[in-house]
């Protein structure tokens, strides 16, 4: 309904902090309270702007994860190795500290309880935020779509909301969770390290005669892998949606 | 609206340098992805100066490097705030490839590989003021920095040292190139903070 | 991805491209729709594609939108005190997702 009257919220507004939480060592996850907040799609963005004293502004697009609480959204930042913003992110902000926000931004990349097609998700690092944010509203919405996601983390330190796909997958026989590494394994693990294959979304998806709507999210190099191993499998292209974090990454 | 993020820094910055106004010190060389990065092979790469009369003069890559080489020491200033102090680069002087090329032109237009373009008085080409530059910090110019060479033109804001040069059009009356058409100074000096169309 | 300059084939490189989705914002205040959603035939080469999946460059004085499949330039925007200035020059036809009343 409001999905595409875009405009009236696409100013820059102040955001406040007001909770965070560690997600890894090198990932967390900042909760925002805006007053002009009014509710999202799962999948969509916003655009933050940080300013400095003096004068200088940097603006970065972040994935929204969750709108749990009224006129608050989260964040989950990953801080990059020579990153500007996101080490300010997930180091530095405090409680109280403010940044602009635009947004939400993004009808394309968004998913709808009204869906019925099966989703598939494949995220890739970071790439997992807007996909856990439709796990989310998935649950929230009591929707019972079946939904299958598919991880990609170096590490299991680095695999953001482990605990929390566990918990929801153990109580919904509809969600399907299935975690690959690309650097390290726990030891014992079903799955040797290493990239992620055809056999790998053969395995853990369903066959593109399903239908299902494929959502890819995660590094440019990533993002582009998986799409094209879903079209070799099957899947039309017009059933899978992207999101490129850009060149860093895996 | 008026915030300023607490604690937010952006990158390090040196005070002790002079800067333009409104620019801050880069302490990296950002590679800022501007657009797609055009992959050129050295043996088809060629620079041609073309004169308002149609007349043509062109440099395949072996050539290029057989003139005379100049290192060139420099401050450059991004429209985009950043400048960064000291850069080293190598290579022709702009003077260099002028030097039989007969002309009354008064403009400029620099063509890159890919499309870009952006325009200059052909004055602020001349006297010491702009180099073809294949080498950057004494390494061969990166494609995502511009290379195998781009254009060098300190004294103006950086979007004029256009990345991937392959051609200088030389004409009677000034054409607005990429970014001078959507919005940019058509001349781009940093020290009278000359940013956007109208400054 | 490749283009003919002066005779010489240039391939374009678009892997270090973030897509549409991170120039939606800009766009959607500019034009007063969900920019994300917009489909996009190229001058260049006809491909069509939604916005949010086209290639997108920020960091230069403006943004610059290529087509995902030819590398062209399909679209720009520059945000200046004098106002946003839009380029569409590089498409074909942009069609605007319908807004509800």
């Amino acid at each position: 309904m409001t999905d595409r009257r875009e405009p009236r919220r696409l100013v820059w507004q102040r955001a406040e902090l007001v909770d965070a939480r560690r997600e890894t060592a090198s990932a967390r996850t900042l909760v925002f309270s805006g007053p002009a907040w009014t509710g999202y799609m799962s999948g969509q963005h916003v655009d933050v702007r940080l300013t400095a004293e003096g004068g200088y502004s940097a603006e970065r697009s972040y994935s929204i994860a969750a709108a749990e609480r009224p006129r608050c959204f989260e964040l989950t930042v990953q801080r990059l190795p020579d990153g500007e913003v996101s080490p300010y992110f997930v180091e530095e902000m405090a409680i109280g500290d403010e940044i602009e926000v635009r947004g939400p931004i993004g009808g394309w990349f968004a998913w709808r309880p009204e869906t019925p097609d099966p989703i598939l998700l494949v995220g890739g690092g970071s790439g997992v935020v807007p996909l856990m944010a439709m796990i989310r509203e998935r649950d929230r919405a009591g929707s019972r779509v079946p939904f299958r996601l598919v991880y990609s983390a170096r590490s299991v330190d680095e695999a953001l909301y482990r605990d929390e796909l566990a918990d929801r997958s153990s109580t919904n026989d509809r969600l399907i969770v299935d975690q690959i590494y690309t650097r390290s394994a726990p030891m014992g693990y079903e799955r040797a390290p290493s990239r992620i294959s055809q056999m790998d979304l053969a395995d853990l998806s369903w066959a593109a005669g399903s239908a299902p709507r494929c959502y890819v999210c995660g590094p440019n190099g990533f993002v582009e892998s998986v799409s094209q191993l879903l079209l070799a499998l099957g899947h039309a292209p017009d059933m899978i949606r992207t999101e490129r974090f850009g060149p860093t990454g895996e | 609206m008026d915030v300023a993020t607490r604690g937010f820094h952006g990158r390090e910055t040196d005070p002790a340098h002079k800067l333009p106004p409104g620019q801050y010190e880069a302490r990296g060389f950002p590679v800022l992805t501007a657009g797609p990065t055009p992959q050129i092979p050295l043996d088809r790469w060629q620079f041609t100066i073309a004169t308002e009369q149609g007349k043509s003069h062109s440099w395949s890559w072996p050539q290029l490097l057989s003139l005379p080489q100049e290192e060139v020491h420099v401050d450059i200033h991004c429209v985009t705030k950043w400048s960064k102090f000291d850069t080293v680069w190598r290579g022709v002087a702009v003077d260099t490839l002028l030097r039989n090329v007969e002309t009354s032109a008064k403009f400029v237009t620099a063509h890159s590989y890919g499309g870009y373009s952006t325009n200059l008085p052909l004055a602020d080409l001349r006297d010491g003021k702009a180099w073809i530059v294949h080498e950057y910090d004494g390494q061969p110019l990166a494609a995502e920095h511009g290379g195998p060479a781009r254009l060098l033109v300190p004294h103006l804001y950086f979007w004029k040292s256009a990345k991937w040069v392959t051609r200088l059009a030389l004409a009677t009356e000034d054409h607005p190139g990429f970014w001078e058409m959507l919005g940019y100074n058509n001349y781009g000096d940093p020290w009278r903070e000359q940013r956007y169309t109208g400054d | 991805m490749s283009i003919s300059d002066d005779n010489v084939k240039v391939d374009l490189d678009q892997s270090k491209a973030l897509d549409g989705n991170a120039a939606a914002g800009a766009f959607s205040v500019a034009l007063g729709v969900d920019a994300s959603m917009i489909d996009i035939v190229c001058a260049g080469c006809g491909y069509r594609a939604p916005f949010a999946e086209e290639r997108a460059y920020l960091e230069g004085p403006g943004t610059t939108l290529c087509c995902r499949r030819c590398a062209s330039v399909i679209g720009r925007l520059a945000t200046t005190p004098a106002g946003m200035w839009l380029s569409l020059s590089g498409s074909e036809s942009w069609r605007l997702p319908i807004v509800d009343g």
